[in-house]
């Protein structure tokens, strides 16, 4: 990869609060993002990546904790005197001025000449690829158009921090991986630090450095998107960040290498990693869809279940099957595998790995 | 809608049943509304169109009286002058008032919203004898400065163009609240989060970005207030005390006091076109949906 070589400060979050009445719309909040590193803010609505967007962007006032950038305190600076890029939500153009004076209008306020502004703002919208819409009105423009406007706004003046806030949020499925590709080698190009916010997991995972996930003002786990997927930390990453079965149990026997779980459908071999299960502790397993089989030998844990439902969906098959015990799981079997889908009602056995657990707190 | 059967069978009845029949039956609401207006104004109003031209005798003449003498020339000169006074101030003030009412929330909102309304339901008549005793030499505006020691002798503040002007003012600022406070709630607040974002200060933010954005209720509100203040005839003549005359009460003097029919509706008529011509100008120049919509 020929990234820039990135450079600039980095931001730290330091047990911010911000509280409305009794509500923690941030509830002591700690986040570090590194120089150049592009950071994603996901969570559902209402967890709180907006305000901390907002209180990064200097417009909403923390109740406590402190925001410094390379080292400086930026809480008591006005959001004109931050100096970061933002793309807002439905991206506020200015609708009384052109494409061209939108984006050059943080440049006129900064009193920059005149040709260098034209110049500037020329690059900013070859950046973009629109600079041959310059001279239209924003509404004119589509919601595409309109965001690669915003987002040729917030960098003209070249802030080492840009903060996005949902901005695919009004665009199609389609045209959303397009720009998501686009940004993402935008920020490749720039080597300045992206922070982004979103609710869209798939947003998230194809465009991040890393993730935050965040839920009731809180941030719960942090980490790249891989990391995250595979070794997710609690019952509401794992859910959050793709799908995943979950079993409950008490483990019965552990050492360091295997923790073997009883739960209402019998014992579970289970791999450890992460967080360590230790003999007479209630445990969570989460298992994602595509990791359980359908028969096939030799597999550490084996469980009898009736199907439910198989539907063909042309990359793969998803299957929900019945346990002995009442829990109903989602399978997603590889398409290879899924030649003769079984019948709905007929008896099956789900197969999967020791190592294809992993353990979660409860939450 | 009758189908093309029910016509061929209704015979000769069905021509006038199929026209009212596409009429929307909603018209029926409003018929009375529409035959009063039509009979009590639009045919009096070409009553006065024919006077003008008519009274005393056929011709031009009263147009002409208009146009050559001094005195017309001063009253029209005089109502415009009042109205532009009265509409810059008006603006300003409403302007203010406006942006505090977009701003305020809750309660605060609705008491600024109701003290801003309260006076449109006071009669135009109450209010100006009110501004009239409060303002009089011997009245408590007078007495409070001179008691201050401001001033020595009464301040004339009114049965002059000032007085005039502070009720015209009074009665207008509603109508210049309204139309700019609509523009100023439907502005979207991340424009101005996206300006300061961007490097501008609050002041810079208010003139580069929320000024001329609710300029078009700024523009709504000066034609109204305006179009308004060019047809007032109880505040001019209780407030100028007779030495301010306005357009609307040269007409009443021609009407009643000299009884010059003829002259009087000459006036109205000018009055009339003056007024169709300005809404005409800037419904033309600043987009009226704009600042209504």
């Amino acid at each position: 990869m020929t990234a820039t070589p990135a450079a600039g400060p980095d931001i730290c979050l330091t047990g911010l609060s911000k509280h409305y009445g009794p509500f923690k719309a941030l509830d002591n909040v700690h986040l570090t993002v590194a120089p150049g590193e592009f950071l994603t803010l996901l969570g559902p609505s209402g967890s709180g990546k907006s305000t901390l967007l907002m209180a990064l962007a200097g417009f909403v006032e923390p109740t406590r904790g402190d925001i410094t950038v390379g080292g400086r305190s930026v809480v008591a600076l006005a959001p004109e005197k931050r100096d970061f890029g933002v793309v807002f939500q439905g991206y506020a153009l200015f609708p009384h001025m052109s494409v061209a004076d939108n984006v050059g209008y943080p440049l006129k306020i900064r009193r920059l000449p005149k040709p260098e502004i034209a110049a500037r703002v020329k690059e900013a919208l070859a950046l973009v690829q629109l600079d041959h819409l310059a001279k239209r009105n924003p509404k004119q423009l589509s919601g595409g158009q309109q965001q690669r406007v915003a987002l040729a706004r917030a960098l003209v003046f070249s802030p080492e921090i840009l903060l996005l806030d949902e901005p695919m949020g009004a665009l199609d499925k389609k045209l959303r991986g397009d720009l998501q590709m686009e940004l993402r080698q935008l920020h490749r190009k720039l080597g300045r630090t992206f922070v982004n916010v979103t609710h869209d997991q798939e947003e998230a995972m194809a465009m991040s450095d890393r993730i935050a996930i965040m839920r009731a003002g809180r941030i719960e786990q942090v980490g790249a998107p891989r990391d995250l997927y595979d070794m997710p930390e609690t019952r509401f990453v794992a859910d959050f960040l793709g799908k995943s079965n979950f079993l409950e149990g008490r483990v019965r026997q552990a050492d360091a290498e295997i923790a073997v779980v009883e739960t209402a459908d019998g014992m579970i071999r289970h791999a450890q990693r992460g967080l360590v299960l230790r003999a007479g502790d209630d445990a969570l397993l989460a298992l994602r869809p595509q990791k359980i089989g359908l028969g096939g030998d030799g597999a550490d844990n084996e469980l009898p279940a009736v199907v439910e439902t198989a539907i063909f969906l042309g990359t793969h098959a998803e299957i929900t099957a019945r346990t002995g015990s009442g829990l109903v799981l989602g399978i997603n079997l590889a398409i290879d595998r899924a030649e003769a889908l079984p019948d709905e009602g007929t008896g099956v056995t789900l197969t999967f790995g020791a190592a294809s657990t992993t353990a979660v707190r409860d939450d | 809608m009758p189908s093309p059967a029910d016509q061929t069978a209704s015979g000769s009845g069905a021509p006038l049943a199929h026209r009212l029949g596409r009429l929307d039956p909603y018209w029926w609401l409003v018929a009375p509304l529409l035959i009063v207006t039509i009979g009590l104004f639009l045919v009096p109003l070409f009553n006065i169109l024919l006077l003008s031209v008519t009274d005393p005798e056929p011709g031009l003449q009263n147009y002409e009286r208009l146009a050559t003498a001094s005195a017309p020339m001063r009253v029209f000169m005089t109502t415009l002058r009042i109205c532009a006074v009265t509409t810059v101030i008006a603006i300003v003030l409403g302007y203010c008032v406006a942006y505090a009412m977009a701003h305020l929330e809750g309660l605060h909102q609705r008491l600024l919203l109701v003290a801003v309304l309260i006076p449109l339901w006071v009669s135009v008549l109450v209010r100006a004898f009110s501004w009239l005793v409060l303002l009089r030499d011997q009245g408590p505006v007078n007495d409070w400065l001179i008691g201050a020691g401001l001033i020595d002798e009464p301040l004339k503040l009114v049965r002059n163009e000032l007085g005039v002007v502070i009720g015209m003012v009074h009665y207008l600022i509603p109508y210049a609240v309204l139309p700019i406070y609509a523009v100023m709630r439907g502005l979207d607040n991340r424009l101005l989060f996206a300006s300061r974002s961007l490097g501008a200060s609050p002041a810079t933010t208010f003139f580069r970005v929320y000024l001329p954005l609710t300029l078009p209720g700024v523009f709504a509100a000066m034609v109204i207030v305006f179009v308004f203040g060019l047809g007032f005839y109880v505040t001019p003549a209780v407030l100028g005390g007779g030495r301010v005359v306005m357009l609307a009460e040269s007409v009443s003097v021609a009407i009643l006091q000299t009884v010059r029919w003829g002259y009087g509706a000459a006036q109205s008529v000018v009055l009339l076109v003056l007024t169709l011509i300005l809404i005409g100008i800037m419904g033309r120049t600043v987009g009226l949906k704009r600042g209504f919509g």
